[in-house]
């Protein structure tokens, strides 16, 4: 191949495997949105958390990341039941000021938290490093672990939700709430299965996104923006849409940043909105209603 | 008959994904009657109503509205123009008062003008009292009369009633077809549909039937009754609509 | 009609006597009490520069400036449940309109106030278009992005900017001229809402928030009347920026754009009572006192206590002091309050 499609090819196998990270973020925010119609603020913030968890679990004791995540992801799922039980159930079926304000509220507490205990340094988690150079096409060995443990995931959910009786139950009461409970379906317990899981998977995402960048208390905003393009761009609700939507941020990110300079790249998110936002007001996150 | 139609309709259809829920759909409505809407679950009757009242777009076909073609007109100005409509479960803005229920619905621009009219339709249907209560806390019946009352705040010329009678008890029964019929006498033509097929039939002086979206029959209640085609719609699904629902 | 009356007027009177207990008789202030405290308010509020230091007045300025916010964020938000996280755009870009005309053009503050507050209703005009189209949710994330990427074109257009640099403005700012100017703008604010809220505009506006669809069914012109309320209420952010860019003499992106000018709008006007008149009013005054002394208190804990103080006004008076004042009947259920 030329050189420069080699560089392209590369730019765009960097791309996508972020992209697979990202998913985990949009597809738990898309999932609570669903369950629940509450756009909640604090996700990010919930990421932020992980990759914190991540962070120290590595720093203090040496654990590997892989290994913290798995126990990071299913604290965070308790931590996240916790959170709907006593907060954000109170806000289920209210007008939408209540639960952006709460969610912004919760968001505020998290970072204020993270600053005070563990100051406002960058950190980051050197596990892997190096990179594989397959056909003169060189992949960056943590992202592309990063990439295969989030492909697993979003696989694993995705399984759930199609087949598990569990995961029907999810989704027709994303469908439906009024129906669902008709149906026999336990509501409330939903819910609190739904936010846990949410919030497993964005603090899932940030351990593995501790592994490829640096991280600080106020990066849940970043993501959490990055999240709402990526549903903008896929479809509120749509978990295929979430997950394309996710890989083709990662890609255009990537392309922006080899372009131009990381901080263009950072704001691709906020033009995708924009663009989708011009292009389509009515349609934009598919038709719901 | 050589009376101008106050609402056409012609090659009306609107599709939702691969369904075609109102399929080239014509009729004509003359004014000063009562109209009902038949058909079975599904057939395209609130569709067909949500079209005619701006709330959906049609994706082809023309609306015509006392003489003036309205098709894809914003539901206020389809309702400036004198079409009403109530909703199959009423639509009340339930944080607010009965009385600013009325008044934001109020034709006149005139707030003295409104009010006495709010107070003369209050009066009307007795809920004075509950002038001053949210909306929210009425019963169930007394908001399908707010609505209604609301409506007619608008001053409409055609009415569309979204099964008025659909959970109300006997008496309220009686009082909305008093209602309609003191309207009719003042000049106000009626686009009705309900579950209650014995109701429309005594109510309605013509009837349309629509079935999976198209007009299959248009007549007297009496040839309705004896229609091949509406009887098979009905007896086809296996599911008599003519039973009365069970009240909520 | 004579004939049909009687049947309706018997049998809802039955369904009346069961709802009777429900309607309580409100508690209405008597007139005299109503304007006595009105001017006490308007006393102090005029008088204060002449008898406070300049650290009460600055604060008066702040406070003041954050009834301005609230009011105006009201007047879209409270009363037509379109939640605009837009403040913090238009507040940062009122900042940056005021800066940019005083220090390169040599305008007069007040002039590139009024500028500011102009350009702020016809950007207002140019997003309400697309975006008030969007049902709730997604008119509250649009924005939201919006705002965002005012802050990052603020900081990536260097040109004019100076990006992360930042404006430095010539400090001689008079501050009892910015109090008094802030003053008006609340009080403009403020009576703009209260003249809406009486009026059948005001009416119409609650209708779409409680239901747009039935809203438009019977003649309220949804589209257009929201477009005009959300191109009013962007005005105001825009002036207030432009006073505060002159009066702090420096400004930034990360501070002037930054979604905490939102979020504590949207806060001060919950937790006095979205929706209502007087509501924002005391929620920007009380709610901000607090996190004025506070933020003196405990400077680095303050976005955690701000953040349990939005989360405790949420979950414990979703309806703000003034929804609480009406239900236990302390001040009448007027859409005038």
């Amino acid at each position: 191949m030329e050189g420069w499609a080699l560089t392209l090819v590369q730019v765009a196998i960097s791309g996508v495997l972020l992209g697979a990270v990202y998913a985990l973020l949009a597809i738990g925010l898309n999932l609570i949105f669903g369950v629940m119609r509450i756009i909640n603020i604090a996700h990010g913030d919930l990421l932020m958390l992980g990759a914190y968890a991540t962070f120290w679990l590595f720093t203090l004791w040496g654990v590997n990341p892989l290994l913290a995540l798995v126990a990071v992801s299913p604290g965070m799922f308790l931590l996240g039941v916790a959170l709907q039980r006593v907060l954000v159930d109170r806000v289920v079926g209210q007008p939408l000021l209540s639960s952006l304000l709460l969610t912004f509220g919760l968001s505020s507490l998290l970072t204020g938290l993270a600053l005070n205990l563990w100051t406002a340094n960058y950190r980051s988690v050197p596990a892997f490093s190096g990179s594989l150079v397959v056909g003169g096409v060189a992949v960056s060995i943590p992202r592309l672990i990063a990439f295969s443990v989030a492909l697993a995931i979003t696989a694993a959910v995705y399984l759930f939700l199609t087949r598990a009786k569990l995961g029907k139950a999810v989704r027709a009461t994303a469908q439906n709430a009024e129906v669902a409970l008709v149906c026999g379906i336990d509501v409330a317990r939903i819910r609190l299965l739904v936010f846990g899981l949410g919030t497993a998977l964005a603090a899932a995402a940030g351990a593995l996104l501790a592994v490829i960048y640096t991280i600080y208390p106020e990066m849940g905003r970043a993501f959490l923006m990055k999240a709402f393009a990526i549903i903008v761009l896929g479809g509120l609700g749509s978990f295929q849409g979430a997950f394309l939507g996710a890989l083709a941020l990662g890609v255009a990110e990537a392309f922006a940043g080899y372009i131009w300079n990381t901080q263009i790249a950072e704001a691709v998110a906020y033009v995708v909105f924009i663009g989708v936002l011009l292009v389509r007001p009515g349609g934009l996150f598919g038709t719901s209603e | 008959m050589a009376v101008e139609p106050i609402l056409r309709v012609s090659g009306l259809t609107r599709r939702f994904g691969g369904v075609v829920a109102v399929d080239q759909l014509a009729f004509a409505l003359t004014p000063n009657r009562i109209w009902g809407l038949i058909g079975p679950n599904g057939s395209g009757k609130t569709t067909l109503f949500n079209l005619l009242s701006g709330v959906l777009r049609p994706d082809s076909g023309t609306i015509e509205l006392f003489g003036r073609d309205v098709t894809g007109w914003p539901s206020h100005r389809i309702n400036a123009l004198g079409l009403g409509r109530t909703f199959q479960l009423t639509r009340l803005f339930r944080q607010m008062t009965v009385y600013e229920n009325l008044l934001v619905a109020a034709r006149q621009a005139d707030a003295a003008a409104a009010r006495a009219r709010a107070d003369e339709l209050l009066a009307f249907v007795g809920l004075t009292p509950l002038r001053d209560e949210y909306a929210g806390n009425l019963s169930y019946g007394q908001q399908k009369l707010l609505e209604l009352m609301r409506l007619l705040m608008t001053e409409p010329r055609l009415i569309l009633l979204d099964e008025p009678f659909a959970g109300v008890n006997p008496v309220m029964e009686n009082r909305l077809i008093g209602l309609i019929h003191e309207l009719l006498a003042r000049g106000v033509t009626f686009l009705i549909t309900d579950h209650e097929m014995r109701l429309i039939l005594t109510l309605c002086e013509r009837v349309l039937v629509l079935d999976y979206g198209k007009l299959i029959a248009e007549g007297e209640p009496a040839a309705i009754q004896r229609d091949e085609r509406v009887i098979a719609a009905y007896l086809g699904r296996r599911r008599t609509d003519a039973t009365p629902e069970p009240a909520p | 009609m004579a004939e049909i009356v009687e049947t309706p007027r018997e049998a809802a009177a039955e369904e009346t006597a069961a709802l009777a207990p429900r309607v309580r008789p409100a508690f209405a202030p008597p007139r005299a009490l109503v304007l006595g405290v009105l001017a006490a308010v308007a006393l102090v509020a005029v008088a204060l520069p002449f008898v406070a230091t300049a650290y009460v007045v600055r604060l008066g300025f702040i406070l003041l400036l954050w009834v301005a916010l609230a009011s105006s964020w009201n007047l879209l938000s409270g009363y037509t449940g379109y939640v605009s996280f837009g403040h913090a755009g238009f507040f940062g870009l009122g900042a940056y309109t005021g800066a940019l005309l005083i220090t390169r053009l040599g305008w007069p503050w007040w002039l590139a106030g009024l500028a500011a507050g102009g350009l702020g209703m016809l950007v207002g005009l140019a997003v309400g278009w697309p975006t008030l189209r969007l049902r709730g949710p997604y008119f509250a994330v649009a924005l939201l992005g919006l705002s965002e990427v005012a802050r990052i074109v603020a900081t990536v257009w260097e040109p004019l900017t100076r990006g992360g640099l930042g404006i430095t403005l010539p400090p001689t700012a008079d501050l009892v001229a910015d109090y008094y100017a802030m003053l008006a703008l609340a009080v403009a604010a403020t009576a703009l809402v209260w003249a809406v809220a009486r009026s059948r505009l005001g009416l119409r506006l609650l209708a779409i928030r409680e239901d747009e669809t039935a809203a438009e069914v019977v003649g309220v012109p949804t589209t257009r009347l929201k477009l005009l309320v959300f191109m009013l209420s962007a005005g105001f952010p825009g002036i207030a920026g432009a006073l505060y860019a002159w009066e702090t003499s420096f400004i930034d992106p990360g501070t002037v754009f930054s979604v905490t000018w939102s979020v504590r709008t949207i806060a001060s006007a919950m937790f006095g009572g979205a929706g209502t008149v007087v509501g924002p009013v005391v929620g920007a005054l009380g709610l901000n006192l607090l996190a004025e002394v506070l933020w003196v208190r405990f400077p680095f804990l303050h976005p955690v206590l701000f953040g349990a103080l939005i989360i405790v006004i949420v979950v414990f008076m979703p309806g703000g002091l003034m929804g609480l004042a009406q239900r236990r009947g302390w001040l009448p259920r007027s859409r005038a309050w």
